[in-house]
Formats: C-alpha cells, structure tokens, sequence
C-alpha cells in the first residue's frame, strides 16, 4: 500500500513542478505572508520576537491559497477524462485520494520552508525560542491539514477548476472564523447555545489559542478528526460521482 | 466456472444489468471472452457499448450481475483482477502535463513492475506502437494519431491479459489503423482483446468473434462468417443493418 501511495503521491506532487503552478503559489503566500507580517501588524514595535504575528495570520493565509492548490486535484481527472484510467488502476481509492492529500499538504509544508527564512534572518539580530518557533510550525502545518482535507473534499464534488476554487475558498473561510471574529456575536448573544457551538468549533480560534501558548488536546483531536473525517467523505464523494 | 464449453474461459460476464438513474442501459448480459481471440463489441450509438466496457473493468458498480476473470470475482478481488486488465477510452485518459515517458512509467509503477521489466516492456512496446521520436514529449503536444498510441501503450505496458478498447482507431489516418490493427492482432493471440468499435472494416479485418449489443441488450454472439451466412451478407455491414433495423 505505502509503495502504491508513493507512486499516487508522485504523480500529483509533481503536477505542481511541471505546471509552474507550484512556483506561482510559493510567490503568492511569500508576497502575502510578508508584506501583511512586516507592512500591516506591529512586528517592528513588538517587543518579544516570537513570531505571534506570523502564525496568527496562517488561517487567513491560507484559506485563500489552499483552495487554489487543491482545486485541480479532481477537476482535471474529470476535464482530461483520466478519471476512467486512474479509477480502474489495481490501486484503492484510499490511496488515490491520499496521493491527492499528502501532495497538497506537501505544498504547503514547502511554502512553511521557504518562511523560514525570515525566522533564519530575525535570529542573527534577536535571539528566539527555536523550540515555540517550531511547535508553533507544526501547529500551523495540522491547521493548514485540516483546510487541504475539506479543500480537497469540495474539489471532489466539483467538476471544475474554477467552482472547487470559490466554494472551497467560502468553506475555509467559514471554517475559520464560524464564530466570525466575535463580529457575529453583535448578533446573536453569546450565550444562545448555536453561538458557543460555533465558537467552540471554530478552527482559527483553536489554533490561536494554541499559539499563545494555551496546549488543548482536544483540540489537536479535533484537528486529526476533521482530517480523516474530510479524507472519508472525500472517498465517498468519488465513489458516488464514478456511478 | 473457469471451464465452460470445453474452452478455457477466462473473462466472464454473467447476467450484468446497469442502472443509470432511472433507465436500465444494460439488461442481462451474458457472454464469456476465451484467450487467443479478438472480440468486436458493435451497435448503433446508445446501444449501452461504453457502458458495458466500464463495467467490465470496475469503473461502474453492477446493478446486477458479476463479471468474473479467472476464477475470481471483480467484486470480491478488485485490485487483483484489475492487475490484469487494461482500458483504451474513446477520448482522452492522458495527463497532459507529463511526457511519454513519464505517463508510460507512471502506468508501469501503478501496475507495480519493476524498473528491470519496465525497461524491457518500453523498449518493446516503443518499437511497436514507433513512439521513439515523441517518448520526451509532452502528451499535450502529441497529435491524435500519437495520442491513441500512447494511450494504448500506457494500457499494454504491463502485458495485461485483457485488453479493452473503446474506438482504437479513431482519428488514426490509414497507414496508422493498418499498423495498430496488426498490432492488436497480434496482441490478440495469446491474450483476450476486446475492441468496441462502429466501423464494420475493421471489425472484418480484425474480429474472430462479434458481440452485437441493442437496446442495453445481447442481440447477437456469432463469428463474422456465420453472421454473414445467417443475414445473407456479403459484408459485415449488411448484417449489422439487418440485425439493428436500419
């Protein structure tokens, strides 16, 4: 199974490389994350240098650039009709869509390598906490799992580029802030049970509590959760579209 | 089951129905496909061809019925049945980012070859199907001609017992159609080789067996002679229009 993920993963991991869109991507994220890091928050000002600002953005970030790395990954199956050939491979639909998924979050993970380099440069001038730096990295790296898994799965039920882009740029966003910035709560008091439903499922303000430095297991889990959760739907959308 | 007729059966497709929404495109089918023989699947437009074909290698759940390949049951056995069975679409099934080689290896490792036999088998199959002077283009570049090449070339990398093809020669010019059918030919005579296909040439120059499908219906399992003899044919084309109704 591992030898047979391998080949599926390869193949969608390269894509990125010889369609050039892995290059656009890593411009954009490096464009955003920097200029909205340096240029828009108090990084200057801020007497601690531990990144905070950097990690706080990633949710906003990265719903907008995960439903561009993953908006391909079926509806070109479906525009190239190789959806026929890929399907009828002596190979499980869990490793295809797994190929799919670890591909995805692959690109991200490299995009998180190249923002290194900015924690490389902060670290000749300031001394930092590798090890929060690096906790906090891993942190980003499941949030930004969660939003490749549902990404993905709305990929799956689209059957083109375009749609799998602008819905799931809607789902991250909503899955993000469901509890809206606290704005919503002007709206509906906070004590009403949807409003503490949705704030105790809203993925950014989990992650941002764990980058201030508040670990919750259960949150974590949730994480893992909605991964293989999104994962298995995402078989099941495939499935349902083959027939 | 693997020994119906005296003859050693290895492809079997017994009682298949196919629901798509509320219309039923196939309605028990039967048939069994031997070894050494190259099988044409003809019909008018809409007689349920593609549909079939996608059932024969899994795409499409059954609504009823199995298909059976030596002694094991695609239901049951998925990834080892599909081990040996390889699909030509009608249009498209190429990646058009990847070149030649790359589509030709990526077939090869997701059918688990090793790079030894890999080497050999494209070597082989280069040769045959003259894919040398494109082998480091990409797919997207290639023209019709050599697109259908290489997608039959991805299907047979790994010699699989069952070929299924849906429209090989579409879009091929003349010189081409001869080399491919001679190829498959070939091809034919020690695996099964199932072609569907509206062009009543090449199922004369090509078909030991002919499969006529109406309606989501089996209407006819014959030779080419016979089915010439039973329709008073001189050619192939008679008998396919006097058995449709056209």
């Amino acid at each position: 199974m591992l030898k047979k993920l391998k080949i599926c993963f390869t193949k969608e991991f390269n894509f990125y490389f010889q369609s050039k869109m892995a290059y656009l991507l890593f411009f954009i994220y490096t464009a955003m994350t920097t200029s909205i890091m340096f240029y828009t928050s108090d990084f200057y000002s801020n007497t601690t240098a531990n990144f905070y600002q950097f990690f706080k953005l990633q949710p906003g970030v990265m719903a907008m650039i995960i439903p561009a790395i993953t908006m391909r990954l079926w509806a070109d199956e479906y525009r190239n009709n190789t959806l026929e050939i890929l399907l009828t491979q002596p190979v499980s639909y869990l490793v295809i869509v797994l190929g799919k998924f670890f591909a995805a979050w692959s690109i991200v993970g490299i995009m998180f390598v190249f923002s290194m380099g900015v924690w490389g440069a902060t670290s000749f001038v300031v001394e930092m906490d590798s090890s929060w730096i690096l906790i906090n990295y891993a942190l980003a790296m499941l949030m930004s799992g969660v939003l490749c898994a549902v990404s993905m799965l709305v990929a799956s039920l689209c059957y083109n580029t375009l749609g799998a882009f602008l819905v799931a740029l809607i789902v991250c966003i909503i899955l993000i802030s469901v509890s809206f910035g606290g704005w919503i709560s002007s709206f509906i008091p906070e004590n009403v049970f949807l409003m503490r439903l949705f704030t105790a499922f809203d993925l950014g303000r989990l992650y941002e509590d764990m980058i201030l430095g508040q670990p919750n297991i259960a949150a974590l889990l949730y994480f893992v959760l909605l991964i293989c959760f999104a994962i298995w739907l995402s078989i099941i959308a495939v499935e349902y579209k083959r027939s | 089951m693997g020994n119906l007729f005296g003859i050693l059966v290895m492809f079997i497709v017994k009682n298949v129905s196919k629901s798509l929404g509320n219309k039923e495109v196939l309605h028990n089918i039967n048939f069994c496909l031997k070894k050494g023989q190259i099988t044409a699947l003809v019909g008018p437009n809409g007689a349920g061809k593609t549909t079939l074909m996608r059932c024969m290698i899994g795409f499409y759940d059954l609504s009823g019925g199995e298909i059976i390949f030596d002694n094991k049951r695609l239901l049951d056995d998925r990834e080892k049945v599909l081990q040996d069975i390889a699909y030509v679409p009608e249009i498209g099934g190429l990646y058009p980012d990847m070149t030649v080689f790359e589509y030709l290896q990526f077939m090869a490792s997701i059918k688990a070859m090793s790079k030894d036999i890999f080497a050999k088998s494209l070597k082989r199959i280069v040769d045959a199907l003259e894919l040398a002077t494109v082998i480091n283009q990409k797919c997207d570049t290639l023209s019709k001609g050599y697109k259908r090449r290489v997608a039959v070339a991805g299907a047979m990398i790994n010699s699989p017992k069952v070929l299924i093809l849906d429209e090989p020669t579409e879009g091929l010019d003349p010189q081409q159609k001869k080399h491919l059918r001679t190829f498959l030919q070939e091809y034919g005579k020690k695996n099964i080789v199932l072609i569907s296909t509206h062009i009543m040439e090449e199922v004369e120059a090509m078909a030991d067996r002919i499969l006529m499908i109406k309606d989501g219906k089996l209407v006819c399992d014959t030779t080419p002679d016979e089915l010439k003899k039973a329709t008073l044919g001189s050619n192939i084309e008679h008998s396919f229009y006097t058995i449709i109704g056209k």
